[in-house]
């Protein structure tokens, strides 16, 4: 149990908390120097009061014991959650012995890798006898993944809160699914990559359909190229022309996963910028009507509605962790034969690959774009990493757009 | 406009400061009576009070996170002055006193800074060292008990800032529901009530276990010989309620405590020397009696002899709280009303036989005819009353003093007042003049050194100077009205603090003659004669005129707010039963109108229920729920907000429940 982790944002009850330890602590010398000096000095006052003093703590610690024997617990935890939603785990609580106890916190000992924060403390109860009394806590998580613990611990104290004793008890295995969370960027990308394409540049797509479908409500990560003048004066309010890319355009994302790229640390990682990034294009390119797919991470992706394939999309990269040994490039390579002709890979990474500089010629070769999305790794790094090359890095970008790709630095100040 | 604040169960409220204000009272209490220092007992615990009330009204008055901030600085402030400035409120000047007096200042000071919890308590900290200390002096008696009371009141007061921490951990935890706390996730928890029985069961634990563990290590305990800083000049009861009449009589033992208590009435021609207890053998810095019985001598019976053409007087003692066996007379007492209480002790006292209470008596005294002004004193007495003019070894310097002063005098007479003149010139009359040192003679000390003292020194040196030029003399404890104070009726009123001691010379043709030689004296400003050094709590300034005000207020304020809470609970009782009334109401129509029949007598709502499932067709279920919640809301003591909200809610859903129900005529 990691109890940094507890009361982040209760620092002044962590603070009330540890002076009645403290408190606690100081009676306890208290009393032994008072049973001490009564012994040297004879001194009848200080044998009552001493042994007064011994017997309150003692009185206190059995208070303790006994408040956090005998309990038995169940746990409820939501499926599955979004990134940096607030999850409310409720906890009940039965007594197997019919005793009046103190009140008792209880704690979650949370896996490790779950990165959390704002953990709020547990709800105090009174556990009553063969009667369900409900705790809860809550926290927010800061990684996605899919995370199973069990066993809690009962924190219980006297009723003085002078002496706290703890007991771990078993529980049934609890799942948590923590989901990606769409984080929205501003990029410029090509037009007749399927993203915002205006009639300019249409005709240097091979393959995409160009059929206008309307005006929608201007975007942040909208070019001002894309304006519509004419209704955007009319509406009294920006508008944007969109475009239908057709049903044979393809949009393909890769994520840098390879063992030792995530860089950074608790929740704020290039990977879980770069799964945000990938949801939220993914969600856009869905929208206008691409068909989109993650290499490498799925088999056969099929054709459904926008909704359900976005929940497809959302599972899929719950999943993603930074644990293959092949590098993003290696993926690339492998996938050439299964991207249609006239779609486009995304890229994301954030350390440099030289391994996509021939897996871009050879899906070049297939008539498959390719556009990287650079991510500026060195922003993320802490003082203790060990060194890398950011993707950033002039040289790869250098050697990228020889080889036919399309680099684009993704802007972390605004997005990070 | 000042706003009170809203009564907050996470902030600290009027019995908690009721229990620091007791713990805190009785340690400055068990302090002061240890150290000896009782006129600032109640100076001491009345401030300490006054500072529970301004605290109390500092957190009424003001934000909880301003007094929270401001709180730990204003008692660090505190702190440093007690500290650094703490003044002197102690007779010596002692530096291994510094720290009781720290602790206490700390306390009364600090006790004007307590507006949070976490102050709150740790004023238990100085409470448990001062009482610690207290123990190791081992000089006030009372100790124990103050220390279980304080035990008590901090269990009470952590149980109860316990929970309010637990409170606002709830918060923290995101249930926004606390006031309900209590009727739900609380409701089966061991609080400050039991913190309070277990204070109590340790405390009955102590009492029964103490004296056999300190017995059971008696091989061991002890070891150690410590001198308490406390020296004897402090070390005294707490209340002394009467002149001495015990076989010995210490003197120059340190202050008395002189009250204000009533003793006694007596009804006299004049302010007269009313004695309890006489003494002729000075040995070891006191008093004592050769016949250690007191009776034999019948030195009075002789003094009357002596007496040429006496004066008769009426005299009548009326007791009312007689602390002594000596019973008080005037000399020479020739009748009495009723001897059949008293005893005839011989040398001119009488005292009480048995117990019950002392009666009221009356009765006829001599005295030398008025005119008469003796010149020699009795040399001649018989051999049985050689102790009256027995000199102790080592007065060798009393004894020059005494010629020195009298070497110009030509009578006997003459000598006892030089004497009495010297002793009046020579010391102050002090009635908190500290003790003689140990291993010290007291009169030795009290005529060339302190020159300080009370009527036991005077009377000591007055006894011993005239036995030096051959005046046969003795030592007389007992009453003089000094302040002539009379009632309604013209009796005397004798007072605790009228008890004196004086001298007593034997002159032929006149017998037992008074020298009181405090009456010349200078007396050190408010320390004179008759004078209470001792004011009972009850009587004191601060007690009168602000704690009792204080404790009036405090009540109307307790029951104003009682009434409140009685009238805001029947308020709210009244109006969620109405309520749920109305609602249940609404419910039974719903379920008439949609079953087509009202519910039958012997029905309970839930047989109802459940006799309509075919008519309810699919709002069957809601209709359960409904009527589930509808049980526990009719039949539990008490209806939250809450639930009644959701009763109505659940009620909506059930009403559309049935409206979309298909209609069966359609069918």
């Amino acid at each position: 149990m990691r109890q940094d982790t507890v009361y982040r944002r209760t620092g002044t009850l962590s603070s009330i908390r540890s002076n009645r330890a403290v408190a606690g602590t100081a009676l306890g010398a208290a009393a032994l120097f008072m049973a001490i000096v009564a012994v040297l000095l004879n001194s009848t006052a200080l044998f009552f009061m001493g042994t007064a003093l011994i017997a309150t703590i003692g009185a206190a610690r059995l208070q303790a014991l006994l408040s956090v024997r005998g309990l038995r617990f169940e746990r409820v935890a939501p499926p599955s959650i979004r990134l940096g939603d607030e999850v409310t785990i409720e906890i009940t609580v039965w007594s197997e012995k019919a005793i009046r106890r103190p009140l008792i916190s209880v704690y979650d000992a949370l896996p490790p890798k779950l990165v959390i924060t704002d953990r709020s403390p547990s709800l105090p109860i009174a556990p009553a006898f063969d009667i369900p009394i409900r705790s809860q806590y809550s926290f927010r998580p800061l990684r996605r993944g899919r995370f199973k613990w069990s066993g809690i611990v009962a924190e219980g104290s006297d009723a003085l809160g002078l002496v706290t004793m703890q007991r771990e008890y078993p529980t049934a295995v609890t799942t948590l699914t923590v989901l990606p969370r769409p984080i929205p960027v501003n990029l410029e990308l090509p037009a007749s990559l399927g993203y915002g394409i205006n009639e300019a540049s249409s005709g240097k797509a091979r393959g995409a359909g160009l059929e206008p479908r309307g005006v929608r409500e201007y975007s942040r990560s909208d070019s001002l190229r894309h304006v519509h003048w004419r209704s955007s004066a009319r509406a009294r309010q920006l508008l944007v022309k969109e475009f239908e890319t057709g049903s044979s355009t393809a949009a393909a994302f890769m994520i840098q996963s390879t063992l030792g790229t995530e860089i950074g640390a608790d929740g704020s990682t290039t990977l879980e910028l770069m799964i945000g990034h990938a949801t939220y294009l993914a969600d856009i390119f869905l929208s206008q009507g691409a068909h989109v797919v993650f290499p490498g991470l799925e088999s056969k992706p099929r054709f459904a509605s926008h909704a359900e394939r976005m929940e497809e999309i959302y599972e899929l990269l719950t999943d993603v962790q930074a644990n293959r040994k092949e590098t993003l490039g290696q993926d690339a390579a492998e996938s050439t034969g299964d991207l249609p002709h006239g779609s486009t890979v995304y890229c994301l990474l954030s350390v440099a690959d030289r391994d996509l500089i021939s897996a871009a010629v050879a899906l070049r070769g297939q008539g498959v774009n390719v556009v990287a999305l650079l991510y500026d790794a060195s922003k993320f790094a802490k003082k203790n990493s060990r060194p890398f090359e950011s993707a950033t890095s002039p040289e790869f970008v250098t050697e990228i757009t020889r080889s036919g790709v399309l680099p684009i630095v993704v802007p972390l100040e605004v997005n990070s | 406009m000042i706003q009170l604040t809203r009564n907050d169960p996470q902030r600290v409220g009027a019995l908690d400061y009721l229990l620091t204000g007791t713990m805190i009272a009785v340690t400055v209490y068990a302090a002061t009576q240890s150290l000896g220092v009782l006129n600032y007992s109640s100076a001491f615990v009345s401030a300490a009070l006054i500072g529970c009330l301004f605290s109390y009204a500092v957190t009424r008055l003001m934000p909880a996170d301003k007094a929270s901030l401001l709180s730990g600085i204003a008692y660090a402030a505190i702190g440093a002055f007690a500290l650094f400035v703490n003044p002197n409120f102690l007779p010596e000047d002692n530096p291994q006193l510094v720290m009781p007096r720290f602790l206490v200042w700390l306390l009364v000071t600090g006790s004007f800074a307590m507006w949070q919890d976490s102050t709150l308590l740790f004023q238990a900290v100085p409470c448990v060292a001062l009482l610690a200390l207290v123990g190791v002096y081992d000089t006030f008696k009372g100790a124990v008990l103050c220390f279980f009371l304080f035990l008590l009141c901090l269990a009470t007061l952590m149980g109860r800032a316990h929970s309010r921490l637990m409170m606002k951990q709830a918060v923290a935890s995101g249930f926004r529901r606390v006031e309900m706390l209590k009727e739900s996730q609380w409701r089966w928890v061991a609080g400050p009530e039991w913190a309070l029985g277990s204070a109590l069961a340790v405390v009955i634990i102590s009492i029964l276990g103490a004296p056999y563990l300190q017995e059971s290590v008696q091989g061991i305990a002890g070891v150690v010989k410590f001198n308490p800083p406390v020296s004897k000049d402090i070390q005294k009861p707490a209340i002394f309620s009467g002149p001495s009449d015990s076989v010995t009589s210490k003197v120059g033992q340190g202050p008395r405590s002189l009250t204000s208590t009533i003793v006694f009435y007596a009804t006299l021609d004049h302010p007269r020397y009313m004695r309890v207890a006489t003494y002729n053998n000075y040995m070891l810095g006191g008093w004592g009696q050769r016949n250690p019985d007191g009776v034999g001598d019948n030195i009075s019976q002789y003094a009357r002899g002596q007496m040429k053409n006496p004066l008769t007087y009426q005299f009548k003692i009326e007791p009312v709280a007689l602390a002594t066996t000596g019973y008080p007379m005037p000399a020479e007492v020739s009748s009495l009303s009723d001897t059949r209480a008293l005893e005839d002790v011989q040398d001119g006292t009488w005292r009480l036989k048995g117990g019950g209470p002392a009666p009221s008596l009356s009765g006829t005294a001599m005295q030398p005819e008025a005119t008469l002004v003796p010149t020699k004193a009795d040399r001649e007495m018989p051999a049985r009353f050689e102790p009256y003019t027995v000199l102790p070894p080592r007065s060798y310097r009393v004894a020059q003093l005494a010629e020195d002063v009298t070497a110009n005098a030509k009578t006997d007479w003459d000598k006892a007042n030089a004497i009495k003149e010297e002793i009046d010139r020579r010391c102050k009359y002090n009635l908190f003049a500290a003790a003689t040192p140990e291993r010290r003679d007291p009169v030795n000390y009290f005529l060339f050194e302190s020159k300080e003292g009370y009527c036991d020194l005077f009377a000591s040196s007055m006894v011993l100077m005239a036995r030096s030029v051959g005046i046969p003399a003795r030592y007389v404890t007992g009453y003089y009205p000094v302040r002539d104070e009379k009632d309604g009726q013209g009796r005397y009123v004798i007072r605790s603090s009228d008890a004196h001691a004086w001298a007593e010379l034997f002159f032929e043709d006149a017998g037992w003659v008074v020298f009181d030689a405090t009456e010349g004296a200078v007396s050190v400003p408010g320390s004179a004669r008759g004078d209470a050094t001792v004011q009972l709590w009850f009587e004191t300034f601060w007690f009168r005129f602000i704690v009792i005000p204080a404790a009036m207020v405090a009540i109307g304020y307790l029951l104003y707010g009682l009434q409140n809470l009685i009238k805001a609970a029947r308020e709210t009782k009244i109006e969620t039963s109405l309520k749920t009334a109305r609602a249940y109401r609404r419910f039974e129509t719903m379920l008439r109108r949609a079953v087509g029949h009202p519910r039958r007598l012997s029905q309970t709502s839930r047989e109802y229920v459940d006799a309509s499932k075919v008519e309810l067709g699919p709002a069957y279920e809601i209709a359960q729920q409904v009527n589930t919640l509808f049980e526990e809301a009719l039949f539990s003591p008490k209806v939250s907000e809450a639930t009644l909200n959701s009763l109505e809610a659940e009620s909506d859903r059930l009403k559309k429940a049935l409206d979309s129900r298909p209609n069966p005529k359609k069918r």
